[in-house]
């Protein structure tokens, strides 16, 4: 009972500091969107777009229409599509291989003929049937291509546009007149434009005529009506409050433009990829940070596209799945630029952001209502401030979606009728009872999904997950004598900037199990990032202490992609107390390498003061060039409080490294400083700081934080 | 205070806010219908009376009336709506008048306002009813840091010609972004005198690092007394200066242009032969027909394109020239001549922009 208490109070107190920290954020998103909001609205009141009608400085623009079997609507589309009000644009409409007469209501509407192919592929593409021009419509141009998906269609659609700048939209999108003219405003405010972002507005229940938008209304059936608040929210509030912070990371497939040049400088829409929009755009943070060009990503509220949103919760919960599927496709493609600092606010907001705030709230939130469920069945958790906590958790919910419609209410106001705000506000509020819970389950099974193995995970889900299976067993079969005795989690992470090489970072958490006696095991993985490439690796040990002066030590270790750690490591220890305060032992560690194995003997002395510790330990490898090296290390551990200690440590001479297919034999000096402090609650936060010089490469310096906790 | 209190606390905060935001919809509902109840009649009422004054029917007293009882935002809308359908001279007898109104004056002070939407305002402002007495307040918003307040600013040179309020647009011109320096450059158009003259002389310095820019605003202008600076540029380093060469000497059906752009066909840079190419093809001199030609044998697809583009428009020796292209040996030529010959005529003046 004691470890269930412990366990619903720790897990309970990691949900509310989740949830604190995650709900600030959206408090300081809500903030930034007013001064956003503000100005946005201030520039576009003052635009003057009889004037820039009239101006050819407005940059000629390609409209990406992929359609695939849109014969319902195509032409409609399309119409309205060729009757913007913009100077100098061309729409470019790809027929996806339409298994319908998608072609032929385009044929026929647009009197199209034949024309041979007049542009390069710069992206490649599935095979083009046809290209067409129009006799009727000078702007249009149609591809007929077979069939690829909607990627492969945009990609196409690139490559044949004439323009710097392109819009991909669907086909099924409403465009208002003046949308295009809106969205080049950050051109003309002389910003370096990457990308800009235009709203979507839930087009249900609105009265539609030639393909505009002519009475928005808000639907009165539940589920597109809270849709109307949640596009609201996302749009009006998140994606403003990103704009302060540098750092939007999605531009709607739906109505995005973007600079054709950048765009081709990635490679086009990825085709792999599930949600090809926020794929782009990760995809170009990361080129243009990479190439240190000075850009702008921005999201403005006015230009305004219409689209139809699923009324079945059928249809509802594949487009939730898939949209949090490609979520974590692109969080976990792009890992690395998670903390990065290459990555700027990018990589230390938005992704993070994205990873705990988006990718990871609908686990945290199912825990959440678990270990409530739990704690309630077994008395642990107080009814009263289990509703307590739900009711502000939802009420916090609540405020940020009628803060949404505050902000549409103050600004652009496209739902006038009174009736309709009344709706607006009622599924704010309905919002938080169902749907929400109905939105965690859908985003969950998108989990469940990429689980099974689903194209999500690339290369990683091919190599399957039997080593880490039988690294959970052995924990497990560790774990049961130790029951009820210590169990200590650990987590750390850090980042090194190493000269002429791309950054190393690493991610790990161990588990250790330890009984009264001092015997014990652990279980540890690490995420690792070298070279650009990303490898796992996982660790299972355990210390035994036969006597009261001597431990004996030995850990194994697995890699699942050894390209540049060791395909697996070996490694034992024999320590023994050979005075008071005075310890030596030596240690053996064996790496096998994919060139071959590094054998690595060390010694090591031990000698305490009463505040300070003092360590020596030598390092002598011998690596499959035959080459025997030598290191020494110096550590010394000093407390500075009852809860803080201090250690520097100092270390020299050759070591044994894999760099490309060989190992080499690097000369090295290293220092190292760092802290720990132990809080209350058997919490201890470290922090260490490490300067290498390496020679003739891989000299670097580094940083790396960690966290444990005694349960 | 415990976890208990905190979460009361928090909740009574939320509820607090809830009640607060419904309240802030409801007076924005109201406040707004009570603001348009009110000011729909005046907007209208200065429509009507502009109308009037613009047909000549009218005094312009009752349009000063009707705009001196709006609110300033809404009368220099009005303003600004009303520009483009009144005659310059008629208009320009209500930018003297406003100049004596309060609420005019008003909005002019705020030239130097700390914040940037009063002086966005001033700029929209005088952007159509500026009197030569604003000059120096011109100038000022010309060279204004915040981009939607210059921009707005500079339309002034639509309808005012004003050396040094054109010199200051045209000195900030090469630090634009190139959208916004389109927009200079379309109004500058009204001053061409002054521009001319000014590009001219800047146009000598070949160090200038905005030379590249200048030449492109240059070659826009299409201007014939800018055509020896445009040559003598053909031959400067920067391959940016050179493309912008090329680009403004297909204006000039001259032999020195013809001769430079003889050079520039053969550069290094293929962003410079591909100009070059199209612009031999705009002056469609015969002499240069076989450069044309053998151009279509270029490594870069661009160039190749543009060579067959502008054969095209060298008649029928071009066509002739494709012709032979379409059936010779180099697969290169044979192909992009292939393509060009099977555009219709509007595909070929769609390309040719």
């Amino acid at each position: 009972m004691s470890t269930l208490t412990t366990l619903v109070g720790t897990t309970d107190l990691a949900i509310l500091i989740y949830f604190l920290v995650l709900n600030s954020f959206y408090a300081v998103l809500l903030i930034l969107s007013i001064p956003e909001i503000w100005e946005q609205t201030r520039l576009a009141e003052d635009e003057d777009f009889q004037r820039l009608m009239q101006s050819d400085a407005l940059p000629p623009i390609t409209i990406l229409v992929p359609a695939y079997n849109e014969s319902a609507t195509i032409e409609a589309s399309v119409t309205a599509l060729l009757t913007l009000e913009y100077r100098n644009y061309e729409v470019v409409v790809v027929n996806d291989g339409s298994k319908d007469d998608t072609m032929e209501q385009l044929r026929h509407a647009f009197d199209l003929y034949e024309i041979p192919r007049v542009y390069p592929e710069t992206i490649p593409t599935k095979p083009l049937r046809a290209l067409y021009r129009s006799r009727s419509r000078s702007r249009l141009l149609v591809l007929d291509k077979e069939n690829g998906g909607k990627a492969d269609s945009l990609n196409a659609a690139i490559n044949a546009s004439r323009f710097p700048l392109v819009i991909a939209v669907d086909a099924d999108t409403l465009i208002e007149p003046d949308a295009l003219l809106r969205l080049t405003r950050p051109f003309l405010l002389g910003r370096e434009i990457a990308a800009v972002g235009g709203t979507v507005r839930v087009a249900n229940n609105c009265t539609v005529k030639d393909g505009r938008v002519t009475d928005a209304r808000v639907p009165g059936k539940i589920l597109p009506g809270i849709q109307v608040v949640e596009y609201l929210r996302a749009f009006l509030f998140g994606r403003l409050g990103w704009n302060r912070l540098g750092g939007n990371l999605i531009i709607s497939g739906a109505f995005g433009l973007f600079r054709k040049e950048y765009v081709l400088e990635i490679g086009g829409y990825r085709t792999t990829s599930i949600v090809e929009d926020l794929d782009l755009v990760v995809r170009l943070h990361r080129y243009l940070r990479a190439k240190k060009i000075t850009y702008d990503m921005p999201f403005i509220p006015d230009p305004v596209a219409w689209t139809e949103v699923p009324e079945s919760m059928k249809v509802l919960s594949r487009q939730r799945e898939r949209w949090h599927r490609g979520l974590i496709s692109a969080i976990w493609q792009y890992k690395t630029m998670l903390f990065n600092p290459r990555y700027g606010r990018v990589g230390f907001l938005a992704m993070p952001f994205y990873a705990f705030g988006e990718m990871l709230a609908p686990v945290v939130e199912l825990v959440g209502y678990l270990i409530t469920g739990l704690g309630l069945a077994f008395g642990l958790v107080n009814v009263s401030f289990a509703l307590l906590f739900v009711l502000v958790a939802w009420g916090y919910g609540m405020l940020l979606s009628i803060w949404a419609v505050v902000l549409e209410e103050v600004s652009f106001r496209r739902y006038r009728r009174l009736g309709d705000l009344f709706r607006l506000l009622l599924f704010a509020a309905l919002e938080n009872f169902g749907y929400r819970q109905c939105t965690v389950w859908w985003r969950l099974k998108a989990f469940a999904k990429v689980g099974r193995g689903g194209h999500v995970w690339g290369d990683m889900a091919r190599k399957g997950f039997g080593k880490a299976s039988v690294a959970a067993l052995l924990a497990l079969w560790l774990a049961r004598p130790c029951l009820g005795q210590s169990l200590r989690v650990s987590a750390w992470s850090s980042y090194e900037a190493v000269d002429n090489s791309q950054d190393w970072s690493t991610l790990g958490a161990q588990l250790t199990l330890t009984t009264a006696r001092g015997h014990g095991g652990w279980l540890a993985a690490e995420m690792l990032g070298r070279f650009g490439e990303t490898d796992v690796t996982e660790r299972v040990g355990g210390v035994v202490h036969p006597t009261q002066r001597l431990w004996l030590t030995a850990e194994a270790g697995t890699s699942r992609q050894p390209t540049f750690s060791p395909k697996n490591t070996w490694e034992t220890d024999a320590s023994a107390l050979i005075a008071p305060r005075v310890s030596t032992g030596v240690g053996y560690r064996r790496w096998n390498y994919a060139v071959g194995p590094v054998d690595i003997w060390m010694p090591h002395i031990t000698t305490e003061t009463s505040k300070m510790s003092w360590t020596m330990r030598v390092f002598v490898s011998r690596n499959p060039s035959h080459r025997t090296d030598g290191a020494v290390s110096l550590r010394v551990t000093r407390a500075l409080s009852r809860r803080t200690t201090v250690s520097l440590l100092g270390a020299g001479g050759r070591e044994s490294y894999l760099v490309g297919a060989v190992v080499r034999s690097l000369r090295t000096a290293t220092g190292a400083a760092g802290i720990r402090y132990n809080a209350a609650r058997g919490m201890t936060l470290r922090l260490d700081a490490t300067v290498i010089h390496s020679s003739p490469i891989l000299s670097r310096t580094g940083v790396a934080i960690g966290v444990e906790r005694g349960l | 205070m415990n976890a208990r209190s905190f979460l009361i606390v928090v909740a009574i905060v939320q509820g607090g806010l809830l009640a607060a935001l419904l309240v802030l919809i409801v007076l924005n509902r109201w406040f707004r219908l009570r603001r348009s109840t009110r000011l729909n009649p005046l907007r209208e009422a200065v429509d009507a009376s502009m109308r009037r004054w613009a047909a000549g029917t009218a005094p312009l007293a009752g349009v000063m009336v009707g705009l001196g009882r709006m609110p300033t935002s809404l009368a220099i809308d009005a303003i600004v709506k009303w520009s483009a359908r009144v005659p310059g001279e008629r208009w320009r007898q209500l930018a003297l008048a406003l100049e004596h109104t309060w609420w005019a004056r008003l909005v002019r002070a705020n030239s130097t306002s700390a914040r940037w939407w009063k002086r966005l305002e001033t700029a929209r402002f005088l952007s159509v009813a500026a009197t030569p007495q604003d000059a120096a307040r011109l100038t000022k918003l010309i060279n204004d840091p915040h981009p939607a307040v210059h921009v707005a600013a500079v339309a002034c040179l639509e309808r005012m010609e004003n050396t040094s309020l054109t010199l200051t647009a045209l000195d900030r011109l090469p630090q634009l972004a190139p959208t916004v320096q389109a927009y200079y450059a379309a109004m500058l158009l009204r001053s061409r005198p002054v521009v001319i003259d000014h590009l001219q002389k800047r146009l000598r310095g070949v160090d200038d690092p905005a030379l590249p820019r200048l030449a492109e605003f240059a070659a826009r202008l299409a201007e014939p007394a800018l055509r020896e600076r445009l040559t003598a540029l053909a031959a400067h380093t920067d391959p940016e200066v050179r493309i912008q060469s090329a680009r403004g000497l297909g204006s000039f059906p001259h032999r020195e242009s013809v001769a430079a752009l003889k050079n520039l066909v053969t550069d290094d840079a293929w962003a410079v032969r591909a100009q070059a190419v199209r612009s031999l093809g705009m002056i469609a001199d015969v002499s240069t027909l076989p450069l044309v030609q053998a151009a279509l044998q270029d490594n870069v697809w661009w160039v190749r394109l543009r060579a067959a583009l502008a054969l095209m428009r060298f008649a029928a020796p071009g066509r002739k020239a494709l012709l032979e292209a379409e059936v010779g040996s180099d697969a290169f030529a044979r192909a992009t001549a292939q393509m060009v010959l099977g555009l219709p005529a509007q595909a070929l003046a769609e390309f040719a922009t």
